[in-house]
């Protein structure tokens, strides 16, 4: 991108004067080249660009291909298909070839499904709570956060599949009549399950969709004008859309609402998943707390995959003016938050079994420090090692650390599933049951698996869709405009 | 059989568009329904035209849809769950076969599916979409141009906007045939 397209938009400052607070300037002021130049100190500036060379910088990524991508894709399709393969043989020999063993019938594959359905929900949950607050900094996030979402949740759906063994005999859970009058248990926390990741599936795709549509047109219009491929699918799915008052309308409404109802599904999907292990009368996981929990671990180890996914894009794509280090910052500053929160929650829980020591919770808080100390460490010290971290302005804004931190984050968060589902059940019941459990190579093939399964349907649809929210980006560039205030000139926005 | 035609004209500036709305509109007596704003970004309302009827007519009507669905996907999410305790009852230890908690749960995700499939439904009967057919478009709207898109009756009252809006600063026209 040459300097030349940058729009010089950002030194329009209304009038002038002494103290006196001044008019908005003119919207246009911002798609006018002339109207004066881009300013270094605006960290928080959107867009310095008209909107043509903004549409072309930021879809990009979609229209350019470079060999490397190929390399990376296939090397991804390799993990995949080792994965796959013994995925067949477990299918083929039993559950024998995992780690899996009496009783211990929870293991790994729990652990990752329950961290794939929590890395699922920040990306809507943040999307919808920043498009209802109308925080100003969500616009080029928002895309990549709930396509995270989607992915998430695409390859979460697959392990209880996984785990549960006779994979052929799962329409058992579809309530639709059979020869054998086999019907649906909805007593089942598995049917609860089965039905929330489902729905909020199905919800999370079409507040997905639906917040595609604009851009959808922009990049239909681009791939028109180039004669691309991509103009085939890209008339179909943008569905006609060009852009009118009423379309506008209506689209903003129907993003608000649907917004809410994500708002409502997603915590009630990891509320269920933790009424797996919270609705068995087990000791260490029968717990009224663990529904917030979840929830809230779900956000935690969610915002910091999206931070991650936003420097990558960053770096790889040269998408620095438009996820730029201010959108990053305001990430950690919500990190902050949530692991606070987090951290009390982890504490409460621990502080009450600490107190009233019944000998069957106890044991097992004692057996994760004896058996597991260096994930134990991880997953705390890594929490509270982000809070302590996140507290400084140049490290929320630095990208290299910002990156470390979200993946300590979220090895964190792994572990912490890793111990919610395993020293449980290593000490469960009479101590002559005890033992203990390691994830064979079946399982960690399958879970290697599913991490490039998350990243090549990332890959593929970076190379298919609009990854930057194009539209709503320019709708932060509409209604925002300088202000001098005092000695000040300050960014102000139009609310309504 | 050509029922309307249509002026589409592309402005750079806003306030260049909004003089040229308000005059294109006063000048040619264009009704409700008449005139349309075609932008990349969403501007709030009334910016751009007078007319935000439009906008609240839909505001009453649009949350109708996953109202309704969401009805209907309560009573099917309590019927499913509920009923199957009725249907096919498994006798434990003489527990009554409807259980609250399940039900309400399955229920709650059903009304909230149902919500959803309400509000793109709404999205899509109020905005008229999928629309594939050939309507007055021009690419250069994703690019920042701003369209202002009128709908007349005759072909002189086309020729007539048509220079209307060049007079007003419009910087490319297109005048086209029941593409509205």
């Amino acid at each position: 991108m040459s300097s030349d397209h940058l729009a010089r938009a950002h030194g329009a400052v209304a009038g002038g004067g002494h103290g006196e607070v001044m008019a908005m300037p003119e919207l246009e002021s911002y798609r006018d080249p002339e109207a004066g130049k881009p300013r270094a100190d605006y960290g928080d500036a959107d867009i310095y660009r008209d909107e043509k060379s903004f549409n072309e910088h930021t879809l990009r990524p979609m229209f350019t291909t470079t060999p490397a991508y190929f390399i990376f894709v296939g090397a991804l399709a390799l993990v995949m298909a080792n994965g796959f393969a013994w995925f067949t043989v477990q299918m083929f020999v039993g559950m024998g070839v995992t780690g899996l063993h009496e009783p211990v019938f929870w293991g790994s594959y729990i652990a990752t499904f329950v961290f794939w359905v929590g890395m699922s929900h920040s990306g809507t949950i943040v999307s919808s709570i920043l498009r209802l607050s109308q925080a100003n900094w969500r616009r080029p996030i928002l895309r990549a956060a709930e396509a995270m979402t989607a992915f998430s949740l695409l390859v979460a759906g697959l392990f209880p599949l996984i785990h549960v063994g006779r994979q052929w005999r799962v329409y058992y859970m579809f309530p639709f009549p059979n020869q054998r009058m086999l019907w649906p248990n909805f007593k089942s926390p598995l049917m609860w399950d089965f039905c929330a990741i489902g729905i909020y599936l199905t919800g999370s795709m079409t507040f997905l969709y639906i917040g595609l549509l604009p851009d959808l047109a922009a990049a239909r219009d681009k791939a028109i004008a180039d004669g691309n491929w991509r103009q085939h699918y890209l008339k179909a799915l943008a569905l006609g859309w060009r852009g009118s008052h009423r379309e506008w309308a209506v689209y903003n409404k129907c993003s608000l609402f649907l917004a809410v109802v994500i708002l409502c599904i997603a915590p009630s999907v990891h509320t269920i998943v933790s009424w797996d292990f919270a609705m068995t009368m087990t000791p260490g996981w029968h717990t009224t707390i663990f529904g917030p929990y979840f929830v809230l671990g779900a956000i935690y180890s969610g915002v910091a995959a999206v931070i991650t996914l936003m420097i990558l894009l960053r770096w790889i794509f040269k998408l620095d003016d438009v996820i730029r280090e201010m959108h990053i910052d305001c990430l950690g500053k919500l990190l902050i938050v949530i692991a606070i929160l987090w951290t009390y929650f982890y504490f409460t829980e621990f502080n009450v079994t600490w107190y009233s020591h019944k000998p069957e919770e106890w044991e097992i808080w004692e057996w994760q420090g004896r058996r597991f100390p260096h994930l134990l460490w991880l997953m705390v010290g890594g929490s509270v090692l982000t809070i302590f971290l996140l507290a400084w302005k140049d490290i929320r804004r630095s990208m290299k650390a910002m990156f470390a931190i979200s993946l300590l984050v979220n090895a964190g968060m792994y572990t912490e599933r890793y111990l919610i589902v395993v020293p449980v059940l290593t000490r469960r019941d009479n101590a002559f049951m005890w033992t203990d459990y390691f994830p064979s190579f079946t399982e960690l093939s399958v879970i290697a698996a599913s991490f490039a399964y998350f990243v090549f349907l990332y890959a593929v649809f970076i190379k298919l869709f609009p990854i930057v929210t194009m539209a709503d980006v320019k709708e932060g560039v509409l209604i925002s405009g300088d202000m001098r205030l005092g000695r000040h000139v300050a960014r102000v926005q139009v609310k309504e | 059989m050509i029922s309307h035609y249509t002026v589409l004209g592309l402005y750079r500036k806003v306030d260049t568009f909004v003089r040229a709305a308000e005059q294109v509109r006063d000048e040619l007596s264009l009704g409700n329904g008449e005139i349309e704003a075609l932008t990349s970004a969403a501007f709030p309302d009334g910016a751009l035209l007078e007319d935000a009827t439009l906008a609240h007519q839909v505001d009453k009507k649009q949350f109708l849809f996953p109202f309704l669905l969401g009805i209907t996907g309560l009573l099917l999410g309590s019927s499913l769950a509920g009923g199957t305790g009725y249907i096919m009852n498994l006798d434990v230890g003489g527990k009554d076969p409807f259980s609250y908690a399940p039900t309400g749960i399955i229920t709650y995700e059903f009304t909230l599916l149902f919500a959803v499939i309400g509000s793109v439904l709404s999205l899509l009967y109020y905005t008229g979409l999928p629309n594939w057919k050939q309507r007055a478009y021009d690419p250069e709207i994703t690019c920042g141009a701003l369209g202002l898109l009128i709908k007349v009756r005759s072909r002189e009252e086309q020729e007539r906007a048509a220079s209307l809006m060049a007079r007003l600063g419009a910087y490319k026209i297109r005048k086209g045939e029941n593409d509205f």
